[in-house]
């Protein structure tokens, strides 16, 4: 029903650089975008705003990605559609899916396919 | 015919007084003899008076007869003193007789002083023997008591006077009955009487008395009656004691089971005891008829022996070989009492069933000696009180020496021990003799005669000890185990099979259990003795005492060999014949039978006779299978081991090697049984080896020794020994794994170990990379895009791009970590690197570990030190303790690890601390072991310390736990550089 453009998207991730990336790619599309160094802080803005899409890192200090989802899981809802991003990660794709994580997406990832996997959740009724 | 010319001479000799009284009373003294005895002096002796020599009481009665003769013309006798010179009395019958022409009376006196004396003495003698006497006046009737019989009726003398009539009232009824018949009798016929009755006296004391009397006849009548009067009571008494003391003996001598005789001083039997008559069939009384002697000993030689034993009185036992009446012989044991009468009494046992026994005992020891040179045994018997060393014919074959002139001391058996066994033969021994060991068991080798080594197991006791505990006779049994020597893998099992057997052999022998039996070849009978009937496990009765017989309980397979055996021996004249064959028992179990027996043969040469023995061998012969199968079960393992085995000696030479060691090593066995072990011995091991060896000599086991052995190409092999010495016959059992392959394993694991170490660590590297792979990707793909819109900001692009040429510097960082991991670099060169720099890589790579778990990393470095290494090493160590240190605090509250790079002296001390608080007591001795470790399965494999610390050692430090830190910290020490090591480095 929605797209990305007039969603809100909430990124984790605990490499600055990385994220600036991110936050301009989406804020470049037209999204409302926060931003979050790890998952304690995610939580604290996913309690406090409306978010319609989260994309989180999976390793990070501080409260790690798979906990954030389970954390979502728990206090958040509406549920937003939630996308990992993993360089290498010890869990398996089955296992997060299982979670309610859309899809995970390796590193380096093609901008492109994510957006459009992003689209293609929101337009799924998400 | 006028014999007066020797009257004078009579006169003179007579031993009598003679004289001659004139009627004035004149007295002359005819001899003398008397002249001499009672006059003062010789010039005196005619012309004297009675007074002169009669003593004064008696001189009136001594003149009242004189007168009386001279009147009456009859001659006087009559007694009475005469004086003598030297003043003693003299007691004199005197003789008065008128002379014929009537002028003078001539006297006769004859001396009665002893006579007198005697009544005296016997007056004196009745007191002392209490003996009193008696006499009846048979004109008055009355009774005379001497003074002894008054005091037997303990009555006094002076106011009773005894009556025929009263005497008999002291006896009881029937005693006086008995008196007053004897005296009757005695009266009518004169016969005396003695006899012993009841009494009592005055006083009512009732006593025994002996009472005798005689009678004096003249003329067919009674003149005189007297007797003694004895006081027997004690006597009685004692008499009954003694009878009772006698019937005691008697019934001792009539029942015991001895034979006791009595003998007079000419040899002669005078009594025997039931028993002699028992034992020997002779009763006294048949034996007076005969020349006993010549009964018992027929042997003339043998009899004088027995005579002079019996003769000699001895008290002693000594051994005769006795005829009996029956005529056979017994073995009997006699000794002798001499009575005081001469008399002797001679007891004698009846020793024959002992000394039977004895030779059965005889009998068994022959057998025993039978089984020695049957079995090949020796045996010697040390005395140590004199040093003899008595060697048995068989001991002195065994090692080839002649029996006839061997020297029966030790120093026969010292110049033929082999000098390594000599000392702990005479320790063993001695421990033996003073009783510290009870018996002494030894293995020697002895030198044979013909110059080989006889092996010799000994086995002895001390069969004799004195009161005082010390030995006398020391007992030992020699047996050749050359031929199980040879075998030397197999030298402990057989000796335990041979100690058995022997035994075995010994239990057969003490009991008896040699069968003998007696062929006759010309009747065909076959005696067998009782223990054949036992070997055989057959009744007596139902065996026929035939070949036949013997050939039914034989097993048939057996029965033709037996015969075959049988002909060959009797065909070719052997003086023995030997064979071992298997009878069918009664219940059906077949026992192994061995005979031995010699062969007698009849002028024609024709067989007559067999006479042997057999015993029963089953147990040793299934004993000696069970071995045989056991050495090829035993030589089976040793052959296909795929260990290494092997017997060496303490010479430094194999003897003995398993395919193994040939598979493994290549050379042939002879090349390497023909070198001193140590030869192969890789030269860096050699020394450890040789202190091995040395060990194994003083006794001590070998377990896992390592060292490397040449292999035919001139490799080396890893081979972990374990070793076992004997001492006694030096040799060393040895077992060898061959570990070559374990190493590279184990090589190949560590290797694997630093791939898992790094697996556990890809995840954290995948991220380090992906991260800044994706910072390049995604910059990249926006510059792209950017250019695609033709927006392009020179400033913005020259800013992402020197943003990506550093993400990609912290990639290329991240892979030079990794080489640390990439290969093994245990033979780098050393080269000089920084610590710091060294840490610094290591922390690239750690880092991001630290980072996720929120673990803080301080690192203390104040200066930057070089040191000699080879840096991939040292960084492996660096990582391994930091990658611990993650690890064992991931779990804490309380997260940090602190690294501190200090100087002491010449070394570089690299500490790495933890936040956690030491490691338990428990387990801190095993954290450097190989394979130890806490962490859970999958998390690592143990071998992080172990290996970190050989590195620390083989660069010339150290690397340990430090016991002292309140944290758990871990001290890595390197040398640092020294001054050549930085001029070389600066040359290059």
């Amino acid at each position: 029903m929605k797209s990305l453009k007039d969603a809100t998207v909430l990124v984790v991730d605990d490499e600055d650089e990385l994220r600036e990336i991110f936050v301009d790619e989406f804020r470049a599309i037209g999204a409302k975008v926060f931003e979050a160094r790890q998952g304690v802080a995610a939580m604290e803005i996913l309690r406090r705003e409306k978010i319609d899409v989260v994309l989180s890192d999976v390793r990070m200090p501080g409260g790690d990605g798979i906990s954030l989802i389970r954390n979502i899981d728990k206090e958040i809802s509406p549920k937003p559609v939630m996308f990992l991003c993993s360089g290498f990660s010890e869990h398996s794709y089955d296992e997060v899916r299982a979670l309610g994580v859309v899809d995970v997406f390796g590193k380096p990832f093609e901008w492109r396919k994510i957006v459009s996997a992003i689209e293609a959740a929101l337009k799924s009724g998400g | 015919m006028n014999d007066s010319i020797f009257h004078r001479e009579l006169i003179a000799i007579s031993s009598d007084l003679l004289g001659v009284l004139k009627a004035d009373g004149v007295l002359n003294l005819s001899n003398e003899l008397w002249m001499n005895r009672l006059c003062a002096s010789g010039d005196r002796f005619s012309g004297l008076s009675a007074k002169d020599i009669v003593h004064h009481e008696d001189l009136d009665e001594f003149n009242r007869n004189a007168r009386l003769v001279f009147e009456t013309s009859s001659p006087i006798v009559f007694e009475g003193r005469v004086k003598s010179r030297s003043g003693h009395v003299i007691w004199m019958r005197w003789h008065f007789v008128k002379s014929e022409n009537g002028t003078a009376v001539l006297i006769c006196g004859k001396d009665i002083t002893d006579e007198k004396k005697s009544i005296t003495r016997l007056r004196q003698v009745e007191q002392d023997s209490k003996i009193g006497s008696w006499e009846i006046d048979l004109e008055t009737n009355e009774l005379w008591w001497s003074a002894e019989t008054y005091a037997i009726h303990e009555i006094d003398p002076r106011t009773y006077k005894p009556k025929l009539e009263d005497g008999l009232s002291f006896y009881p009824d029937e005693a006086a009955d008995v008196i007053r018949m004897n005296v009757e009798n005695m009266m009518a016929t004169g016969e005396g009487f003695d006899v012993r009755l009841r009494f009592r006296t005055a006083k009512g004391n009732l006593r025994w008395v002996r009472s005798a009397s005689r009678a004096e006849m003249r003329g067919g009548k009674v003149v005189r009656t007297y007797g003694s009067f004895e006081d027997v009571t004690e006597k009685v008494e004692s008499e009954s004691t003694s009878r009772a003391i006698g019937e005691r003996y008697e019934a001792i001598v009539n029942h015991i089971p001895l034979m006791v005789s009595l003998f007079n001083p000419a040899g002669e039997f005078e009594w025997v005891n039931p028993g002699w008559t028992n034992e020997l069939g002779w009763d006294v009384e048949s034996m007076k008829k005969v020349d006993m002697m010549q009964e018992f000993y027929p042997d003339e030689v043998y009899r004088k022996e027995v005579l002079n034993f019996m003769m000699s009185g001895s008290p002693d036992w000594r051994d005769f070989l006795t005829r009996k009446r029956d005529g056979n012989s017994i073995y009997t044991s006699w000794a002798n009492v001499r009575l005081s009468n001469g008399y002797s009494i001679g007891i004698g046992r009846n020793i024959d069933e002992s000394m039977r026994l004895h030779s059965e005992l005889r009998d068994a020891y022959d057998r025993l000696k039978m089984a020695i040179s049957v079995g090949g045994l020796g045996t010697w018997e040390f005395y140590p009180k004199t040093g003899q060393v008595k060697f048995s014919d068989e001991w002195c074959q065994m090692v080839g020496l002649d029996p006839k002139n061997v020297q029966h001391d030790i120093s026969t058996w010292k110049s033929i021990v082999h000098p390594d066994d000599e000392e702990i033969g005479y320790r063993e021994t001695y421990r033996c003799l003073s009783g510290e060991t009870p018996t002494y068991n030894g293995v020697q080798r002895l030198r044979h005669s013909d110059g080989s080594w006889v092996w010799v197991q000994t086995n002895g006791r001390v069969t004799k000890r004195n009161e005082n505990g010390e030995p006398e006779k020391f007992l030992a049994i020699a047996i050749d185990i050359t031929h199980i020597k040879k075998s030397e893998a197999l030298v402990v099992e057989q000796n335990r099979v041979l100690d058995s057997m022997k035994s075995r052999l010994e239990i057969a022998v003490r009991a008896g259990r040699f069968g003998v039996w007696d062929w006759n070849l010309k009747t065909g009978e076959l005696v067998w003795d009782q223990f054949m009937y036992e070997i055989f496990d057959i009744d007596s009765l139902n065996f026929a005492n035939d070949y036949d017989a013997f050939q039914k309980i034989l097993h048939p397979e057996d029965a033709l060999k037996i015969r075959d055996q049988l002909d060959y021996t009797f065909r070719n004249k052997s003086s023995e014949f030997r064979s071992e064959f298997r009878i069918i028992s009664q219940n059906g179990s077949i026992k192994t039978i061995a005979a031995l027996a010699s062969c007698f043969y009849d002028e024609e040469g024709k067989i007559d006779r067999l006479v042997g023995n057999n015993w029963d061998v089953t147990e040793q012969r299934r004993a000696e299978t069970a071995l045989a199968e056991a050495r090829v079960e035993a030589e089976r393992f040793f052959t296909m081991s795929l260990d290494l085995l092997a017997v060496a000696g303490f010479d430094g030479f194999l003897k003995r090697i398993n395919p193994s060691f040939t598979n493994v090593l290549g050379f042939s066995e002879r090349e390497l049984l023909s070198r001193p072990f140590i030869e192969f011995v890789h030269p860096d091991d050699r020394e450890a080896t040789i202190h091995e060896a040395q060990k194994l000599e003083s006794g001590i086991s070998t377990i896992r020794f390592e060292n490397r052995y040449r292999t035919i190409d001139g490799r080396y092999r890893t081979f972990s020994w374990v070793v076992t010495p004997d001492l006694e016959t030096k040799m060393l059992y040895c077992a060898v794994r061959d570990l070559t392959d374990q190493r590279e394993n184990e090589l190949k694991l560590l290797q694997s170990a630093r791939m898992a170490t790094l697996g556990e660590m890809a995840g954290g590297i995948a991220h380090e990379v992906n991260n800044p792979l994706a910072i390049i990707h995604g910059r990249a793909s926006q510059i792209l895009r950017v250019m695609d819109r033709g927006q392009i900001d020179p400033a913005k692009l020259r800013s992402d791009l020197i943003k990506i040429e550093a993400t990609a510097d912290r990639i290329a960082k991240i892979i030079r970590g990794l080489r640390t991991f990439s290969r093994d670099s245990s033979n780098d060169l050393m080269t000089l690197a920084k610590v710091n720099e060294m840490i610094t890589e290591v922390l690239d790579l750690a880092g991001e570990r630290f980072k996720n778990h929120e673990v803080q990393l301080l690192v203390f470095a104040a200066e930057d030190l070089l040191i000699s290494c080879r840096p991939q090493q040292i960084g492996q160590v660096l990582l391994n303790l930091i990658n611990n240190a993650h690890d064992a605090v991931m779990a804490l509250s309380e997260r940090w690890v602190r690294i501190d790079v200090t100087r002491s002296g010449k070394m570089i001390q690299i500490s790495v601390t933890d936040s956690g608080k030491g490691i338990p007591a428990e387990i801190v001795s095993k954290i450097m072991n190989p394979f130890f470790t806490t962490k859970e399965v999958g998390q690592g494999t143990g071998l992080g310390l172990s290996i970190s610390k050989g590195i620390a050692e083989d660069h010339g430090g150290s690397l340990t736990y430090d016991h002292t830190s309140a944290n758990t910290r871990f001290v890595f020490e390197v040398p640092m550089a020294n001054e050549v090591e930085l001029a070389q480095q600066g040359e290059s």
